[in-house]
């Protein structure tokens, strides 16, 4: 178990960052050049924020998170703890976007209701990988470089391609699970084993071996 | 049409903006940090071109264009009004990319012709969507995010994957259209009627 209690360190604003004086830093977060945090973003403890990386408005990051260089998370993204978001990947907030509505006229907020990626603790995804709004991604799944995710994806999911499908299933330390039985996966790096049962992954309570 | 927006005003670029003192940009249109406009691009109009964002030179959009961060557009690119372009968007001008000559002496202007992408009045382009020029997007088309546009999308189309597809129809709302029973198409937000014929999509008009 890691706790966040003990030392503290400072967090760290790179000086081309720009961040909106009501967006929210925990402790320890850094934010690198030329990344934007929107107003009321709220980012935990012990984040980093790439070179260039965009938090929009009210965007959400838990303790640990880390979001790489030129990713760019649309409001409202929520992201859990300890889940990593690759270079350049893009989270969207409108399924069916448009500039202008019907008569021409430039659309504006009130004119469009936003929707959101929620990723759930420990979750992984890759590099200029998208993740079309609304989903969820579960937890401890990881997203595979470059691919368009456009429905949730379940906890433990190795997924891949456009529209991203599920490849594997990936055990807590990212590793390919084995097979090693009907619906019995082990991990071979901690030797956890998880059952598959109705396309979902759930860890059994058997003593790594 | 789309009608012009009712205030005039100056466009609002902020200071860390690098528009080409050549370039001519719209009354109401907003450039947000970062972004590029190069020299001879013309921006309409109520355009918004997000952080970050690239218009390569003699680009053209119409009014009401939405450009979202770090879209890069480049030259010979037209957009017609009401353009939406998302997040990450690459439109690439040369179809046979190469640094060199054959000789390998460096490429020059003089030794290739940039092909460009034309996207229609209303047309949305997903999130990180790359588009091939030489090649057009239609009125009011949607492309899916990720998609790589390599052909001509009709008007109205959906298009997703690699390389991109038709995979349904869209309304100017954005919404898919639903077919009903008598093979009609219909917008669930306007309720305007399409037929489809040999793979365009034709508006109805309104009759009783
Ligand atoms: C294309 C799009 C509009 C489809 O949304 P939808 O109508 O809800 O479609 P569904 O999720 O029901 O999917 C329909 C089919 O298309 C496929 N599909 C959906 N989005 C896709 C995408 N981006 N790329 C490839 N295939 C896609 C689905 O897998 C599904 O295939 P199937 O019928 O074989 O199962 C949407 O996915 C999209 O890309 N929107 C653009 C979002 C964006 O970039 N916004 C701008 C930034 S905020």
């Amino acid at each position: 178990m890691t706790t966040d209690a003990g030392a503290v360190r400072a967090t760290w604003i790179a000086p081309s960052a720009d961040i909106d004086p009501r967006a929210v830093l925990g402790d320890g977060s850094t934010v690198a050049d030329r990344a934007q945090v929107r107003e009321f973003a709220r980012v935990g403890p012990g984040c980093a924020v790439g070179y260039a990386a965009y938090l929009g408005p009210g965007v959400i990051l838990g303790r640990q998170c880390t979001v790489q260089d030129f990713a760019l998370l649309y409001e409202p993204t929520l992201l859990e703890d300890r889940v990593s978001v690759g270079p350049g990947a893009v989270f969207t907030n409108d399924r069916f976007p448009r500039a202008v509505v019907p008569s021409g006229r430039l659309k504006s907020a009130a004119d469009w209701v936003l929707v959101g990626v929620t990723v759930r603790t420990g979750a992984s995804v890759g590099a200029n990988a998208v993740c079309v709004a609304p989903l969820t991604i579960g937890r401890w799944a990881i997203v595979a470089d470059g691919s368009v995710v456009t429905a949730d994806v379940p906890e433990y999911a190795l997924m891949d391609g456009i529209p991203a499908t599920r490849v594997h299933w990936v055990g807590q330390s990212g590793a390919r699970l084995k097979n090693v039985g009907p619906g019995l996966f082990r991990c071979p790096v901690t030797g956890a084993h998880y059952s598959e049962h109705d396309g979902t992954l759930r860890p059994l309570g058997i003593a790594p071996r | 049409m789309i009608p012009a927006p009712e205030t005039a005003g100056h466009p609002l670029i902020e200071a860390t903006a690098d528009v080409d003192p050549a370039a001519e940009v719209g009354a109401e249109t907003r450039v947000w940090h970062l972004a590029q406009v190069r020299e001879n691009a013309s921006i309409g109009s109520g355009c918004i071109l997000g952080r970050g964002s690239y218009i390569g030179p003699g680009v053209i959009l119409g009014r009401n264009c939405k450009v979202q961060n770090y879209a890069l557009i480049y030259e010979p690119a037209v957009l017609e009004d009401g353009v939406f372009v998302g997040p990450a968007v690459v439109f690439t001008n040369d179809m046979f990319p190469r640094a060199v000559n054959p000789d390998l002496s460096i490429k020059m202007a003089e030794d290739w012709h940039p092909v460009g992408v034309h996207v229609g009045t209303g047309a949305s382009i997903g999130a990180r969507a790359v588009c091939i020029g030489p090649v057009s997007i239609g009125r009011w088309a949607l492309v899916a995010a990720g998609a790589v546009v390599t052909k001509d999308v009709p008007d109205y189309a959906i298009v997703a994957g690699v390389p991109a597809r038709r995979i349904g129809w869209v309304g100017r709302s954005g919404i898919p259209l639903r077919r009903a029973e008598d093979g009609r198409l219909t917008c669930p937000a306007t309720g305007e009627h399409f037929h489809e014929r040999d793979g365009v999509l034709l508006a109805e008009r309104e009759s009783g």
